[in-house]
């Protein structure tokens, strides 16, 4: 068992997350937590702004052990780590990381995962993996059974796992929808404040109530959202939550129709504001679910991991 | 011979049109109905006077052009509404002492039962019911960014609905993670078709726009045939939300790239579609509805 602390590193596409793992902390303390920018937004080295961002803990500790998930180990990233394949054993991650030296501290890299999802295409994700297995080092007695995850964002993952095994996951365009759809469209009046309105809970719930009427309509779907502002003006509450409501409703219904089974709770791991969108909608179309913060999760798998 | 003009929100298209309904002359003009003042409105329209003198009776307008973002707020018509129903409730002005009639748009319960509506593609379906001597048809009209299916029955232009097809394929284009690999205008072919089958097959939208990616990866699809494959997911789609088989006869009207598009798909997935020119469907329209008048 590895007892010094170390630093974990989930490098996004859009964001980075650093944070100090102490074996003796089992819960991830936000004051030993960083942010920064994303591999697709970096201007300088990535090693440069790496070392930048963990200085602090170094004064403490001195040159640190990192170990890396995310994009980072894609061919945008730093080192090309290559996937794991479905079913994939999440508990032994660690022995397919690629591992260099970097002025002296050891760096390790994860890889991602890749397998056949739903639909019978070849589907792949970086990071989420880390989250589901630290999940799992979280929840130990829930994993004998058949668990259907939710791990929303940019690109959705809804994964299927058993016995702690990740079996398959498939993907879907969610929030990059729903950006591209308020920045570049006719659907949310940019005139007006609505644009940078709060979440308006009763338009959200129209939305999903709208899309699963009619879940296979997404595209008729959508245009109700401009449709509605011009014929029915009054009471309309916001179209970005309304819109919101039909693409995650839309996600969700996809996912719960796609799936061989019933799973009595879905477990949705990542931000809470969008976690519990998501939530919100489940709740209205009668299915169990349970959320569980992302960054506790990144933290449990780093902690997780068979460092040695 | 008259004048009928259809006045979009970045376009127009006017035309000197025969008692018959043919076209003899046509101007089209890329403005921005949004940036007019009522003023620039008026001196467009006295160009048209000037350009064809000898056009006698009303000048004909259909389009955004008669609501509130346009010349004159015409309130919307509830569906159903025939051809003498749109000619008995024309938006009368004057320019100069000239006549000026503006068709209303139209407002409906959707099939999907909200509230849709729309401006101009009246008097384009007005153009099928007369010109193709059609009583139950379904017609699509995907001029621009946004796709209206229009339901005729008896006559009547009964219900409708709007997609975002076609703005959201130039969105994925322009600003997604997939607009490096959609430079390329889409094709019609295996590609393409592959998409359809997606779409039509249903499931989930967003999961199917990122088999693009994933195609990609597993080596499966050729980025270069992302726009191809893209497209054919949404056509797809679109079509599959409509059930066309309830209609006897399907027509497709608007931009040529556009229209060739889902003439492809729809044979694809064995609908049959007859294009349609939009010059014509609007001239045979207004001519109509003009004749209508003079009784």
């Amino acid at each position: 068992m590895y007892t010094r602390p170390f630093v974990g590193v989930d490098w996004g596409t859009s964001s980075m997350r650093a944070m100090l793992c102490t074996p003796d902390q089992t819960a991830l303390n936000r004051s030993d937590l960083v942010y920064g920018l994303g591999i697709s937004k970096l201007t300088r080295p990535i090693g440069d702004e790496l070392l930048e961002k963990i200085a602090p803990w170094e004064v403490r500790f001195g040159p640190m052990e990192i170990v890396m998930a995310g994009m980072v180990g894609s061919n945008i990233g730093w080192h090309n780590t290559g996937y794991v394949n479905c079913p994939a054993p999440l508990a032994d991650l660690m022995s397919y990381a690629k591992t260099f030296s970097y002025h002296g501290r050891r760096i390790s890299i994860l890889p991602g995962a890749r397998c056949e999802n739903q639909m019978g295409e070849a589907d792949v994700m970086r990071g989420e993996e880390l989250q589901l297995l630290g999940w799992i080092a979280n929840n130990r007695r829930a994993c004998q059974q058949d668990l259907l995850f939710c791990l929303p964002g940019t690109h959705c993952k809804w994964a299927i796992m058993k016995n702690g095994r990740l079996e398959t996951f498939t993907t879907a365009l969610a929030g990059e929808l729903f950006d591209l759809l308020t920045r570049h469209s006719v659907l949310v009046p940019k005139y007006n404040e609505s644009y940078s309105k709060p979440f308006v809970r009763d338009s959200f719930l129209r939305g999903v109530d709208f899309i699963s009427r009619h879940p296979d309509s997404l595209l008729r779907a959508l245009f109700s959202t401009r449709s509605r502002s011009i014929v029915d003006n009054a009471d309309i509450g916001d179209s970005a939550s309304y819109l919101s409501g039909l693409l995650i409703g839309s996600d969700i219904n996809a996912a719960v129709s796609n799936s061989m089974k019933r799973y009595s709770t879905i477990e949705i791991i990542g931000e809470r504001s969008l976690c519990e969108k998501y939530a919100e909608a489940m709740a209205m179309l009668g299915q169990n679910c349970r959320v569980s913060d992302g960054l506790d999760s990144i933290y449990a798998g780093f902690m997780s991991l068979n460092i040695q | 011979m008259f004048i009928g003009v259809d006045w979009g929100t970045v376009k127009l298209r006017a035309r000197l049109i025969s008692f018959d309904g043919a076209i003899l002359d046509c101007v089209e003009v890329s403005v921005r109905l949004a940036d007019l003042t009522p003023e620039d409105i008026e001196a467009q329209v006295r160009k048209f006077y000037q350009r064809w003198p000898a056009a006698r009776g009303p000048i004909l307008m259909a389009g955004m052009i008669g609501s509130s973002l346009g010349w004159r707020d015409v309130s919307h018509l509830t569906c159903p509404v025939n051809i003498e129903g749109l000619a008995h409730r024309l938006s009368y002005n004057e320019i100069d002492g000239n006549p000026v009639l503006i068709v209303p748009g139209l407002k409906c319960s959707s099939r999907f039962g909200d509230s849709d509506v729309m401006r101009g593609e009246e008097t384009l379906a007005a153009g099928l019911i007369v010109s193709e001597n059609v009583g139950n048809a379904l017609i699509l009209s995907v001029p621009g960014m946004h796709g209206k299916w229009i339901e005729i029955s008896g006559g009547a232009i009964t219900r409708f609905h709007t997609s975002m097809t076609v703005e959201l394929a130039y969105a994925l284009a322009e600003n997604s993670f997939l607009a490096s690999a959609m430079k390329e205008l889409p094709v019609i072919g295996p590609a393409f078709f592959k998409g359809v089958d997606r779409g039509f097959s249903g499931g989930g939208l967003g999961r199917l726009l990122f088999t693009a990616r994933t195609g990609v990866l597993s080596g499966a699809l050729d980025a270069r045939e992302t726009a191809s494959y893209i497209w054919g997911i949404l056509i797809g789609s679109d079509i599959r939300e409509i059930d066309a088989s309830e209609y006897p006869q399907l027509y497709v009207s608007g931009s040529n790239d556009t229209v060739g598009l889902f003439a492809a798909a729809l044979s694809h997935v064995k609908v049959r579609s007859k294009a349609v020119s939009m010059d014509h469907l609007f001239a045979h329209g207004f001519n109509k509805i003009r004749q209508h008048l003079q009784r």
